[in-house]
């Protein structure tokens, strides 16, 4: 059984047992489209607790023996060995019970992209929801941000013919270069009316950045994290596509990565304080 | 208001980010000198002529680390 089937597998099981689960994780970043070899497969579940989970595993069959090894997020997240690789490494299956980077398990399964993956029917986070999953303080999580962007705004731009709102969805979630350049290329930020519109519903401030210079006095009604003021000044000032705009979408890029990697650090430092 | 980062001084400052160990690599020195000068950066883009812009090496640096480009898909 390939790791893609192991995955569609486990995740039968769980819905077999009642267990309501949405994939996350390495399997969720191969599902929509980035190469990656990955022995761990990540849960998020709207199991309420770890000790549901340590009753109602050993329970499914279909799994075989699990073993708990213990982890400090102990309220939060759950890992289980479920076997061994041919090459000897221990293949884990780990549940987040509360991510405190994601929403409620309502919301997120509300969101959730349902999809053929190691030949069955498997539930993924949302490739947004995703995305949010991975900011954290590891840079290689920001390496799939990028990448899981990239496809984001590819997605985007492939359903503008088929969707009335394409246009405006697209733009009001901007997130990559390449989506832009894309944008530009094939002169879908003309319509100033649109524009005003993808502002107003932007909630990342990477895509105010990229529309700022078309924004005229348009602004977010809510932005996730507000632009620094230095960059909000700038970016009212420079042409649009120029490089001083594509140097600013930059700044503002990182400013958001750095934003988000404190709040993850103080998360964990919050919780380790927690369990002292 | 700040004064604007010497073009000729990023190489140096990212040197002494390796040499006193705060940086263990050439690339983590970079990174750390950008995060540590975004506001900066974003004045020399009001300051600056788009030339002497597109010429400053802290520019050059922050987007060589920065997103692909639609053509490098190519």
């Amino acid at each position: 059984m390939t790791p893609d089937q192991k995955l569609a597998f486990i995740a039968r099981s769980l819905q077999d047992a009642g267990i309501e689960t949405l994939v996350m994780g390495g399997h969720a970043v191969r599902y929509y489209g980035i190469d990656r070899n990955t022995a761990d497969f990540d849960l998020v579940t709207s199991v309420a607790t770890p000790d549901e989970l340590r009753l109602r595993l050993p329970r499914i069959e279909a799994l075989g023996p699990v073993r708990e090894e213990p982890v400090w997020r102990s309220r939060d997240f759950a890992r289980f060995e479920i076997g061994r690789l041919p090459d000897g490494r221990e293949e884990w299956l780990e549940f987040w019970i509360r991510n405190h980077l994601l929403g409620d398990f309502k919301s997120l399964n509300a969101r959730a992209e349902v999809g053929i993956y190691g030949g069955g029917q498997v539930a993924f986070l949302s490739i947004a929801d995703l995305m949010r999953s991975k900011e954290t303080q590891r840079e290689s999580d920001w390496r799939d941000i990028a990448l899981l962007e990239e496809i984001q705004d590819a997605r985007h731009h492939a359903a503008i013919a088929s969707k009335p709102d394409g246009l405006l969805r697209l733009l009001s979630h901007l997130r990559s270069r390449r989506g832009m350049d894309r944008a530009i290329e094939k002169n879908l930020l003309d319509d100033p009316d649109t524009i005003i519109q993808a502002v107003a519903t932007s909630a990342h401030p990477v895509t105010y950045a990229f529309l700022l210079p078309l924004a005229g006095a348009a602004a977010p009604a809510a932005l996730s994290v507000s632009v620094e003021p230095t960059s909000l000044a700038a970016l009212s000032t420079v042409d649009f596509g120029s490089p001083k705009h594509f140097a600013l979408i930059e700044i503002c890029r990182r400013a958001y990565k750095r934003h988000a990697m404190e709040i993850d650090r103080a998360d964990k430092q919050a919780k380790l304080d927690q369990n002292r | 208001m700040a004064r604007p980062i010497p073009s000729e001084s990023v190489h140096s400052e990212i040197d002494e980010l390796l040499l006193g160990g705060q940086a263990l690599t050439a690339s983590e020195a970079e990174e750390m000198f950008l995060d540590a000068h975004l506001p900066d950066l974003a004045r020399l883009a009001v300051e600056l002529d788009d030339k002497a812009f597109e010429r400053h090496e802290a520019v050059k640096l922050l987007m060589s680390h920065g997103s692909r480009r639609w053509e490098d898909s190519l």
